[in-house]
């Protein structure tokens, strides 16, 4: 790389800075733009013809995504959907939901009836602008071909919308409007002349639902949502209206409104967990997304994470990108690197995009077009964020809390029973104490000076309640903890006969201990060198 | 056909030029691909082609009707004995993929029609009525038995039908559609064969045209009969596009289609087809109510005097010997015919076809266009779920229990439980609706009224089990009341005599689930039956077969009663036959209907059948090998898409990649793509639960046991990999800064990720190293992953 090209780059660098940066940090959901994605070209398609078939051919089905966290579940759905919404924009509805938003079923249907409202909403609005000089009522009933005329009529029956004060009253708007299947009778007189025109009449608008962590709803024995959801994606596809001579008739108010489900989770097992009547009617298709194979692949994702596309226009720029891309090529696919190297490490034990997308965030940030230091460290392949937490918590403990800590672990080696109460761990820190007061006292002698009587112990001998507090903080830090004491299968309440004989496991290896202060610590404040004597037995 | 010369063992043929000589046009429609060719031939004069039977001097030739012996050696269940059917010759060819092309249309008999869409009723009609229908099939000559005819409805007072020959000779007076489930007004059988004699194709075309459900009519006669003009409708639009053409054909009668459909294009496809119903429809409805008056008058005068002529035919009696010409000697009885079949469990009366249904050609993208997309695309839309049913079959047995059942308790006015039970995707609800649909109607025939009310009530779509009252009580009371309050008025209502109520049947569905711990619900269900004045009939559906011994208490399974339904799933036999009657509906060729082929629908049924009997199971299974299918016939180039066009089926191995994806967990890919860390984990995770012999683990000997063999074990080849990255192993594992290699890094991640995809099931507390593991999928499946894995392998083959 010649000087001349690299100062050329930097001038254009904050332009590819903050493109770099946004490709870096782009969430997937609810983002508007396509986020590029490397290696799922035939799922996408996949996923795109589904959603298509519905779209244009009113077939309903049910899908699952299934793959680990980070691969690109949710992005591939949404790029999908932001394809679909440009060919086909306003032909379909999409309603999202979320397993961990909306807890249970009742929650979620009460935000199907929400998210229904807000399209109604939204659509009424919009066409309350364009009819500005019609009558109110006019606008409000103003029919587009966007809108879905029963949906419309629905809304406008009870105006108050879809969401309803009872949870049961919500559940059963949602039903009459999407569920087909099921037989009316005739003499119901909710279904006038009107109805029945706008049934046959107004072809139904497709419902796209998208389920992300579709396996918190399989969690609940009856599977309501799942079922019916299932349900009408199956039955729903072909407009199925009509009636007999004698009024004996399909529900013609939704006839036909094609709904596909599209649910995306992390649990393999997903398909296993539903129930059996549930899986009856789900489409069996599901879609796996994993984790890339090899390293080349891994290394060329990498490598579409943080390259620039060429927009054409200004030379100079393009010229830059161009450098840009090269450098980065060099970076990701050269030995030795320091980006190689994260990249390497991440594969080979996490394997996981959005940790290196965080840390190669900090190098694009600041390493990377850093005109004199040229080193960039991407700490590890973002490896550092998925520290363990017990030896974090080591670090962060007073040297009480810590002789407290090592006395517990010395207490489960000897017994070899990891049931601890604060009294066995008094007792110990006592006994290991004085004896390396002994230690001391008799290294002391040996050397001529007395130690004193007063001061003596004392100093080393900390007062019980103190040691209480320091035992408190243990199991708040999380260094201890209360074991899982499972009866039939519930948690068993927890102890209340006070704090002194409360049982703790103590959740660290004597050796661990030992180990993580043997390491060299210069420039640390503190000394450790005492824990190696402390640990021993 | 006969598929070489060979095969024509016993018949010679005879080009006879001098035959018919203006008659002699030609167009196969039968196959497509050929039809372009076939077509350019069309003007071309033809030698007629006659084959003569060597034993008997049997001559055949176009425009013959013959007696054949039409039986599918597939069909296992020859339940009843069968008549031999009857085709039409349309025309003898010699054909390009077999030696001579024998095509013929078939006729309906009556007996082979469901007598509650005949118009007029049965018995207005012979018993050697037939009807012709527009379905052009294929023949063997192996399968002709003989010569019959057909006479119009003026021969037939001219002749007498005696013994000597009603067997062959019939009457024909109308036609049918494909599905005999849309007939003519009455035609002049000389007048349609004078036509046939004098063009074949528009023959064939004119059959086609005139027995073609007009889509829109039934609708439009029924807002005509409400007082709504038909033409306020969206029917105006179209109407104005083509006042022009119609204003041509406003006063032509039904025969003069013929003509005009000269001056179409030969390659007609369904496009045009479909707009040519349209006019129908249009010039009926322009002047709708003067036609359709002046027809039915002209219908009943001839019905009249159809009557009074002396019925000369009896019924068939049984013992009697057919007369039939057995000359040929490989006729066997004929076991089963398949092709024009009547619904087993017929809808008695049925929905308006809706327009869209037949639209869906249109909706053909320009890309799509080959015949082969087409008819997997239909397939897949008869093959979903949602498609609508002519018949259940397979389930005639539950489906006349219930009906009786329902029907015996609807007359007496007095309350009933009825248990029904089976596994999902066995037919369950759509049997109870298909009965609660007939029985309507039945009824309504009947008396003319109403007799019962309905309401459907699933447990799974209510939010709690006590909101059933509400659904209840606002379908007897058309009210809205709060739970506790529908309970209290329902228990008043259903008290209280009331003659003129009608009984109301409640579905039940999914029972199971609205069952509380005091299970008051359940016993609200059922013991309002027991009332005297109640009049509520619970249809209550569930899984299992003894759910009301489980889990209901004694007092409410002895109000459930006795009445109980078994539905068992299905066989392979069934499946398949489900399959078939789905794809029936595709058309009455057997070209059409194998879109799918039969090995392959066996295969399907057989796989379904021996796990679950799961006919949504079997129909998806089907719809997703039809996908594979679409996907790899689009792959193919163009010059094979031409060449395998139209002959292009779901075979075997296409529903085996379906079952298989199915079957298929996706847990040993997820494995196989795991992270090098990842194995390792569940690695020692095995090796700890192999050395304990106790299936939970905890987190920190999982820990131990890793240190363990990173410290131990070799890992040459990772060691290998790492190497030109300029890095070490343990750095790798352990991270630079941790020298003193405590704990591998990221296991936390790794332990969640495992736990998110279902793998581990993690005990949750607060600790790390005291928490507990265990697996959640098999041991061997992931030893097996492993094996093959050249990272991992030394770890697991070291035990």
């Amino acid at each position: 790389m010649s000087k001349d090209d690299s100062k050329f780059l930097f001038t254009y660098e904050k332009v590819l800075k903050d493109q770099v940066l946004r490709k870096l940090s782009a969430k997937s959901s609810g983002s508007k733009s396509h986020v590029d994605l490397y290696g799922l070209k035939d799922e996408q398609t996949e996923i795109y013809k589904i959603l298509e078939n519905t779209v244009k051919y009113h077939e309903g089905k049910s899908v699952l995504i299934v793959g680990p966290r980070g691969v690109g579940k949710t992005t591939l759905v949404n790029n999908c959907l932001l394809d679909l919404d440009r060919k086909y924009g306003g032909a379909f509805l999409v309603i999202h939901l979320s397993g961990l938003f909306e807890r249970d079923d009742k929650a979620a249907i009460r935000e199907i009836a929400r998210q229904f409202d807000w399209i109604m909403g939204a659509k009424s609005i919009k066409s309350r602008l364009s009819e500005r000089y019609d009558d109110f009522e006019d606008g409000k009933r103003g029919d587009y071909e966007v809108i879905d005329e029963n949906l419309q009529a629905q809304g406008n029956e009870q105006s108050a919308g879809f969401e309803k004060v009872s949870a049961n009253a919500t559940m059963n708007t949602i039903m009459s409007l999407l569920d087909t299947s099921k037989l009316e009778d005739g003499g119901d007189p909710a279904y006038n002349e009107d109805d029945e025109k706008a049934g046959v009449l107004s072809e139904q608008i497709p419902i796209i639902f998208v389920i992300d962590e579709i396996d918190k709803y399989a969690g609940d024995s009856k599977q309501t949502l799942l079922y019916n959801l299932f349900d009408m994606a199956q039955s729903s596809s072909t407009p199925a209206s009509g009636e007999s001579q004698n009024g004996q008739k399909m529900n013609p108010k939704a006839a036909g409104s094609a709904l596909t489900v599209i649910g995306v989770t992390t649990k393999a097992t997903m398909r296993e967990q539903l129930e059996k009547r549930v899986r009856s009617r789900f489409s069996q298709r599901v879609l796996q997304i994993n984790k890339l194979r090899t390293l080349t692949e891994f290394s060329k994702c990498v490598y579409t994470m943080l390259k620039i596309e060429k927009q054409p226009g200004e030379p100079e720029l393009e010229k830059c990108i161009d450098e840009y891309n090269k450098r980065i090529e060099n970076l990701v696919f050269q030995n030795g690197n320091a980006v190689r190297k994260a990249v390497v490490e991440n594969f080979y034990t996490i394997k996981d995009l959005n940790a290196l997308k965080n840390s190669l965030a900090v190098v694009v940030r600041y390493g990377l077009f850093d005109r004199k230091s040229q080193s960039f460290d991407p700490e590890n392949g973002g490896l550092e964020l998925y520290n363990n937490r017990n030896l974090a918590v080591l670090d962060s403990l007073s040297e009480l809390e810590l002789k407290l800590l090592i006395s517990c672990a010395r207490v489960k080696a000897k017994s070899s029973s990891d049931r601890i109460n604060f009294n066995v761990a008094w007792e110990e820190y006592i006994k290991v104490a004085s004896s390396r007061m002994k230690t001391l006292n008799t290294h002391l002698e040996t050397m001529g000076v007395s130690f004193g009587s007063n001061g003596g112990e004392g100093s080393f001998m900390r007062s019980r309640e103190l040691m209480l507090s320091c035992w408190e903080m243990l199991a708040r830090a999380g260094a201890i903890g209360e074991p899982m004491r499972q009866i039939n299968g519930i948690n068993a309440s927890s102890y209340t006969g006070g704090e002194f004989n409360r049982v703790y496991a103590c959740d660290l290896e004597l050796n661990e201990i030992m180990k993580h202060f043997k390491e060299d610590r210069f420039g640390e404040a503190t000394d450790y060198s005492w824990v190696e004597s402390w640990c021993r037995i | 056909m006969a598929k070489t010369r060979k095969q024509m063992k016993g018949w010679q043929y005879i080009l006879d030029e001098d035959i018919n000589e203006e008659a002699s046009k030609k167009v196969s429609d039968s196959l497509p691909k050929r039809s372009l060719r076939n077509s350019r031939r069309s003007h071309r004069k033809d030698p007629e082609i006659v084959l003569r039977r060597d034993n008997d001097n049997l001559e055949v030739k176009m425009g013959d009707i013959l007696l054949v012996n039409d039986d599918e050696s597939a069909d296992e269940q020859g339940e009843e004995e069968d008549l031999p059917s009857i085709g039409f010759v349309k025309d003898i060819a010699f054909g390009t993929d077999s030696f001579l092309d024998v095509r013929v249309l078939w006729f309906y008999r009556i007996s082979e029609v469901d007598e509650d869409k005949l118009p007029e009723g049965r018995k207005s009609y012979n018993d050697n009525d037939t009807f012709l229908c527009p379905v052009m099939d294929k023949i063997t000559l192996s399968d002709i038995l003989t010569k019959c005819t057909v006479i119009s409805d003026a021969t037939l007072k001219k002749t007498v039908i005696d013994e000597s020959n009603q067997d062959t000779t019939f009457v024909c007076r109308r036609f049918c559609d494909s599905d005999a489930e849309y007939f003519t007004d009455v035609i002049d059988w000389d007048e349609m064969f004078k036509c046939f004699q004098d063009n074949h194709e528009d023959f064939y075309k004119l059959v086609k045209n005139l027995t073609v459900r007009p889509t829109v009519k039934g609708f439009a006669k029924k807002l005509f009969k409400q007082g709504i003009d038909p033409r306020s409708l969206k029917a105006e639009e179209k109407k104005l596009k083509r006042k022009k053409k119609r204003q041509q054909q406003k006063n032509t009668k039904k025969l003069d289609y013929a003509e005009n459909d000269d001056d179409d294009d030969d390659d007609d496809d369904i496009y045009d087809d479909d707009d040519f119903y349209v006019y129908d429809f249009e010039e009926k409805s322009e002047d709708s109510q003067a036609e359709l008056e002046d027809e039915d008058s002209g219908e009943e005068y001839v019905d009249r005097k159809f009557r009074s002529s002396p019925r000369k035919k009896k019924t068939r009696a049984a013992g009697r010997p057919r007369k039939r010409k057995r000359s040929v000697k490989n006729v066997n009885t004929p076991k089963k015919r398949l092709k024009p079949r009547l619904p087993r469990v017929a809808r008695k009366f049925q929905f308006n076809e809706d327009a869209k249904e037949l639209d869906i050609d249109s909706l053909w993208e320009a890309n799509a266009d080959s015949e082969t997309s087409k008819a997997l695309r239909r397939a897949k839309k008869v093959l979903h779920t949602s498609a609508k049913l002519h018949s259940l079959p397979c389930r005639e047995e539950e489906f006349s229990r219930l009906f009786y059942t329902l029907e015996s308790a609807v007359q007496s006015q007095i309350g009933r439980c009825i248990y029904v039970s089976g596994t999902p995707g066995v037919g369950k609800t759509a049997t109870i609706r298909e009965v609660i649909k007939q029985l309507a109607t039945s009824f309504i025939a009947e008396t003319k009224q109403k007799m019962f009310n309905y309401v459907e009530i699933n447990g799974l779509k209510l939010i709690s089990p006590q909101s059933s009252y509400e659904v209840l009580w606002e379908k007897v009371s058309g009210k809205h009341a709060t739970t506790s309050n529908s309970l209290v008025l329902l228990e008043e209502y259903f008290n209280k005599e009331d003659t003129k109520r009608k009984p109301l049947v409640v579905l039940l569905d999914e029972m199971d689930q609205i069952v509380t711990k005091n299970q008051s619900v359940m016993y609200n269900f059922f013991n309002w039956p027991s009332y005297q004045n109640s009049k509520l009939i619970v249809i209550a559906v569930a899984n299992t077969m003894d759910l009301p011994e489980r889990m209901l208490t004694n007092k409410i399974s002895s109000r459930l009663g006795l009445t109980r339904i078994q539905f068992s799933s299905y066989t392979y036999t069934q499946l398949s036959k489900i399959i078939k009657k789905r794809l029936e509906k595709l058309g009455r060729l057997n070209k059409e209907r194998m879109v799918i082929s039969k090995d392959a629908i066996a295969f399907a049924s057989r796989k379904v059948a021996s796990v679950s009997g799961d006919a949504r199971r079997a129909l998806m299974i089907c719809i997703r090998a039809v996908e594979i299918a679409e996907t790899e016939f689009m792959a193919k180039s163009k010059e094979e898409k031409k060449k395998l066009d139209g002959k292009y089926t779901v075979t075997i191995m296409h529903i085996m990649k379906a079952v298989n994806e199915i079957a298929s967990s996706p847990i040993s890919n997820y494995l196989s793509a795991l992270p090098f860390m990842s194995k390792m984990f569940l690695a020692s995770i095995l090796l700890r639960m192999r050395r304990s012999g106790v299936a939970e683990v905890f987190v920190g000997d999982v820990i131990d046991e890793l240190n363990n063999q990173f410290h131990v074990m070799l890992f040459t080849d990772l060691r290998k990999r790492l190497d030109p990255e300029q890095l070490d192993l343990l750095d790798v594992i352990y991270g630079v800064r941790g020298k003193s290699q405590i704990r591998p890094r990221g296991l936390d991640f790794i332990m969640t990720d495992l736990e998110e995809n279902g793998i581990l099931i993690v005990q949750q507390t607060r600790l790390e190293r005291s928490r507990l593991l265990r697996l959640n999928v098999s041991q061997d499946e992931i030893l097996n992953g492993f094996r093959k894995d050249d990272l991992i392998r030394e770890v697991i083959a070291s035990r």
